[in-house]
């Protein structure tokens, strides 16, 4: 394994031998949208959790094999940006830090990739009162933090759930 | 036993034979030759091609995107299977298509396209195979010369874009020209277009070179760029036969397919209509209120695409860009002729122009002459002429129809002539129904044949001294006025006025002086109905407007109770009887009712209540097109925007300051159609729900591996998923933007109006509430000469458009119960 800075274009997307499982589990409902985290945010969730790839046979590019929810948001940020591409050059999203596995066989890809989805959902899912818990990591952390997303400085956002439960 | 071309290779990967046939019919459709020399690289183009965005012509025919789907499958296993043979790998040396497929180009001429790679504009080439991948699910089935390809095309279409890839100028043009999006293969065709007219550019062809004939064989070289000019544009005329356009071809012996000569138009046209000459002419017969002896004659060559035409836009909307006026009625050929020679003069436009702004002046009666005038009709008289020009006076009057018209006045309800003067039990006044004329011969406008007003008591006494003078003994009986000499045309009515009131008033004006009136008090659309007469000024106004008869019923009284009393005839009450109320709608065509919105919207949320529980299923992609085709309806009730272009207000088009929305729902070059939208806040509301409901969309779009074809068609927004039928946990979907079919398609079942029935209902709801003309103008996008919002002298603003409607649209949201749903959240 080795860590490296590669530029987004060069992620070919996701491993074709993953395409089905995460179609199976297309419809979790993540309580964060791309909406919710500012780009300079992102960008440090990047460097905490690096996206996992591995190399193309005889192509410069690379497969996403783990941190498939950080490549999502990723994605989703590109496709969004797509329209601004001069603006787009200069954002920190453009070149990000990658995992890169030598060799690993297709079984050990998807094993991995069923751990990330099974296992990142409930390492870092809140439990019950989920706005009352955010509103604690509003109430306590330091506000420039906060700031950088977007999901905590908005009263709404956090009762989403309450407001559309009644 | 089945033996497919391809055995011999089929046996070295081990397809067994029971497979063999799913697989020959994959490659024969890549035009693979049958020792699949190259497949490989071939296989690999097809995986990459179908990766990104998809032809809309792929899209939206689930057959074809259910094939797509399962060769795409059938593609990878073939890679994986191969043999490692070099002969199958893409060439690492040879780069000449000529040299590498020798031999089987003539055979398989698509095959090379499908294997080449090109590193100058690689888009270019993607959908070229796109659309030479559709190419035969489109021919299939098309039985004619003209609409099918010959041979000897597929092969110059192999030939031609091959060159593509090693001439100089297509290289230039390929270099510069962003391919990134196509939506359809139209699209397409408009690059090859483009090309066409660089390459002419670029070589500097004059006009007359172009005139020459000049053959690629040839050894000069300005002969030859020549011909390849003319071979551009034969590759364009065959690829056309794939959008619908019939190549020409020659036939043996010649046919006179011209129409029979002397075919009046006057025949074909009914009065005040238009009426479709050939499939892409229009004439229109537009009479001047003030002098309708004179009539002119418009050619129109409107220009309707399928989009607007899906969308259910009519014609007189549309901008026309070229129109021919005529003063007379001329053989069929006249027009032909002269529709290619001469433009319409300024100072007809001009003239046609002011008699819309400044029709009144000259027409209208003052007060005291119709005091005169009326008083005069209901005193009572000795001689039967007397009391003949009254009756006569005051039936043109109340029915704003001219004398001649009047001839066949019938005294039987069940008689087919109009007008009817009913005098019974239930008195009436029964006038024609205006009818609408569009260029198609969809009839289920109006319902009803005839309107019923109230009789004036005014035209009750005329008409009663008229019928018990013992000297009435008319010739047929339920004709009362067949053989009056008053209700012939010329002058004989205006002389018999003049003689008995000495007031000089001619016809034209007597005729006209309610139905103006009308137009003033409720605008041009409601006295168009009301009269049966066609006003002046904006076609779209009526052919957006669809009113019920009770209503029209209604405002004749109020407009002749007004109109007495302007004139100071308040001693006797206007009106002495009722009419039965007539529940009938009269007007435009399918428009839509409040009952049929309010059905539609509480269905969609309902549908959308029921499938938000089972989101943790596909559903999630069925509520998507739900929620989407909510989200259009619903704002679109409020923006009457057209269901065109986006068909729908986004975020990035609001102008948060001043709540306005700045749009274009229509494409021509003037400001027409840039439309400025004052919005309603839940319609600011409902794009805003839509924003955060694309946004939790677009992670799932990735999951399922089609974000980048959702890039790939533009990244439209709105979108609708199609080939929704069986969806299952491997999303064989496909994405397609916004249509106004796809927008009909989601709502089959649930609602039958055309998609752009808010705008028909819109107009006429506004009507029926009385809202000014120029206010439901601003809004739709409608426009009166000299009145429109855009207009330089105009000095109405968009606040005051706003603060009109204002209280009107807040009546609309709570009787259709307009909310701004949430979508997804993540």
């Amino acid at each position: 394994m080795q860590l490296i800075t590669v530029p987004f274009e060069l992620l070919a997307g996701l491993h074709p031998k993953l395409s089905e499982q995460t179609k199976k589990t297309s419809q979790l409902m993540y309580s964060a949208t791309i909406a919710d985290f500012s780009v300079d945010s992102l960008a440090a969730l990047l460097q905490l959790y690096p996206i996992h790839v591995v190399k193309q046979k005889d192509e410069e590019s690379y497969w996403v094999i783990a941190g498939l929810r950080q490549f999502e948001l990723l994605s989703v940020f590109h496709a969004k940006n797509v329209s601004s591409k001069a603006a787009a050059k200069t954002y920190p999203l453009n070149s990000i830090p990658v995992v890169v596995h030598d060799k690993a066989t297709t079984k050990e890809i998807q094993h991995l990739a069923a751990i990330d989805v099974a296992g990142s959902a409930i390492l870092f899912s809140l439990g019950t009162k989920v706005a009352a818990q955010l509103d604690l990591i509003r109430e306590s952390l330091p506000e420039v933090v906060v700031q950088q997303f977007p999901k905590f400085s908005s009263d709404r956002r956090l009762s989403d759930r309450k407001s559309r439960k009644e | 036993m089945y033996s497919t071309e391809y055995d011999e290779v089929f046996a070295l990967m081990g397809i067994s034979e029971g497979e063999r046939i799913h697989y020959a019919e994959f490659l024969r459709h890549l035009d693979t030759p049958p020792d699949m020399e190259r497949l490989d690289a071939v296989l690999k183009n097809f995986i990459a091609t179908y990766n990104d965005g998809w032809l809309e012509d792929i899209s939206l025919d689930a057959t074809v995107v259910q094939q797509t789907y399962q060769w795409f499958g059938l593609a990878e296993t073939l890679r994986e299977r191969l043999p490692s043979d070099e002969k199958f790998q893409r060439s690492a040396e040879e780069r000449d298509l000529g040299d590498l497929f020798h031999g089987i180009l003539t055979a398989y001429p698509f095959y090379p396209l499908n294997y080449l790679l090109n590193f100058d504009n690689a888009d270019f080439f993607k959908w070229l195979r796109q659309v030479l991948f559709v190419l035969p699910f489109i021919l299939k089935g098309r039985t004619k010369e003209t609409e099918r390809f010959k041979a000897y095309e597929y092969e110059n279409i192999g030939l031609f874009f091959r060159e593509m890839t090693i001439s100089e100028e297509a290289l230039l043009w390929l270099r510069q020209k962003d391919c990134s999006t196509c939506k359809n293969i139209r699209c397409f065709i408009g690059w090859l277009y483009e090309y066409r007219a660089f390459f002419r550019k670029h070589c500097a062809l004059s006009y007359s070179e172009l005139q020459t004939d000049a053959k690629k064989s040839s050894l000069d070289p300005r002969e030859q760029i020549i011909a390849r000019y003319h071979e551009i544009g034969r590759i364009i005329q065959e690829l056309e036969i794939l959008i619908g356009y019939q190549k020409k071809r020659r036939t043996s012996g010649s046919q006179d397919k011209r129409p029979p000569a002397h075919s009046r138009v006057t025949e074909d046209i009914s009065m005040h209509g238009v009426t479709a000459l050939e499939s892409d002419l229009i004439i229109q017969i537009e009479t001047l209120p003030d002098e309708a002896e004179q009539v002119l004659y418009s050619i129109l060559q409107p220009e309707l695409d399928d989009e607007l035409l899906d969308a259910g836009e009519e014609i007189f909307e549309q901008q026309q860009d070229e129109v021919y006026l005529f003063a007379d009625a001329e053989p069929m050929e006249a027009y032909i002729a002269a529709f290619h020679g001469r433009r319409l003069s300024k100072s007809v436009m001009r003239r046609v122009e002011r008699q819309h702004q400044y029709l009144t002046n000259q027409q209208t009666l003052s007060n005291s002459d119709v005091y005169r005038l009326l008083n005069w009709c209901r005193q009572p008289k000795v001689y039967q002429e007397e009391k003949e020009v009254a009756f006569i006076t005051s039936m043109v009057f109340f029915c704003g129809l001219l004398p001649y018209e009047l001839m066949l006045t019938s005294l039987d309800l069940q008689d087919e002539r109009y007008p009817k003067l009913i005098c019974g039990e239930q008195k009436s006044l029964a006038l024609r129904v205006f009818k609408l004329q569009y260029a198609d011969n969809l009839t289920n406008h109006s319902d009803a044949t005839s309107l019923l007003l109230p009789v004036p008591s005014i035209l009750l006494q005329a008409f009663d001294r008229y019928i018990a003078d013992p000297d009435y003994s008319p010739k047929n009986p339920n004709y009362p006025l067949f053989d009056s000499k008053f209700s012939s045309r010329g002058s004989a009515l205006q002389d018999g006025i003049e003689l008995e009131t000495r007031l000089s008033v001619t016809a034209h004006q007597l005729s006209s002086f309610l139905f103006l009136r009308a137009c003033a008090m409720f605008g041009t659309a409601c006295a168009t109905l009301m009269f049966n007469r066609p006003a002046p000024g904006s076609q779209a106004r009526l052919y957006y407007t669809s009113l019920e008869a009770g209503l029209l019923q209604e405002r004749y009284k109020q407009l002749v109770t007004k109109v007495l009393q302007d004139a100071n005839l308040n001693d006797q009450p206007a009106f002495e009887y009722d009419v039965p109320i007539q529940t009938a709608s009269i007007g435009c065509r399918q428009a839509p009712k409040l009952e049929d919105y309010q059905a539609l919207l509480a269905t969609l949320s309902t549908k959308l209540q029921e499938l938000r529980k089972n989101l943790l299923n596909q559903d999630w992609v069925h509520f998507h097109n739900y929620f989407t085709a909510y989200c259009i309806v619903a704002q679109g009730l409020l923006t009457g925007l057209r269901p065109t272009h986006q068909g729908f207000i986004t975020v990035q088009q609001i102008l948060y300051s001043s709540k306005i929305a700045v749009v274009r729902d229509k494409d021509s070059a003037d400001e027409y159609h840039t439309r400025t939208i004052p919005l309603h806040p839940i319609a600011i509301e409902i794009a805003e729900a839509y924003q955060a409901h694309m946004q939790a969309i677009l992670g799932r779009l990735h999951r399922i591996g089609v974000l980048k074809k959702w890039q790939g068609i533009g990244s439209p927004e709105p979108f609708f998923f199609t080939n929704t039928e069986n969806v299952d946990s491997s999303y064989k979907l496909s994405l397609m933007p916004f249509k106004p079919r796809l927008l009909q398609e989601n709502l089959n079942g649930y609602f039958s109006g055309p998609p752009n029935g808010n705008r028909k209902f819109l107009r006429s709801w506004f009507e029926s509430q009385s809202v000014p003309s120029y206010c439901i103008d601003a809004l739709l996008g409608h426009g009166n000469l000299g009145e429109t919002v855009w207009h330089p002298h105009n000095t109405m603003s968009l606040e005051d458009v706003r603060q009109t409607l204002g209280p009107y649209m807040n009546t609309l949201v709570r009787l259709l119960n307009i909310k701004a749903l949430a979508g997804l959240t993540s």
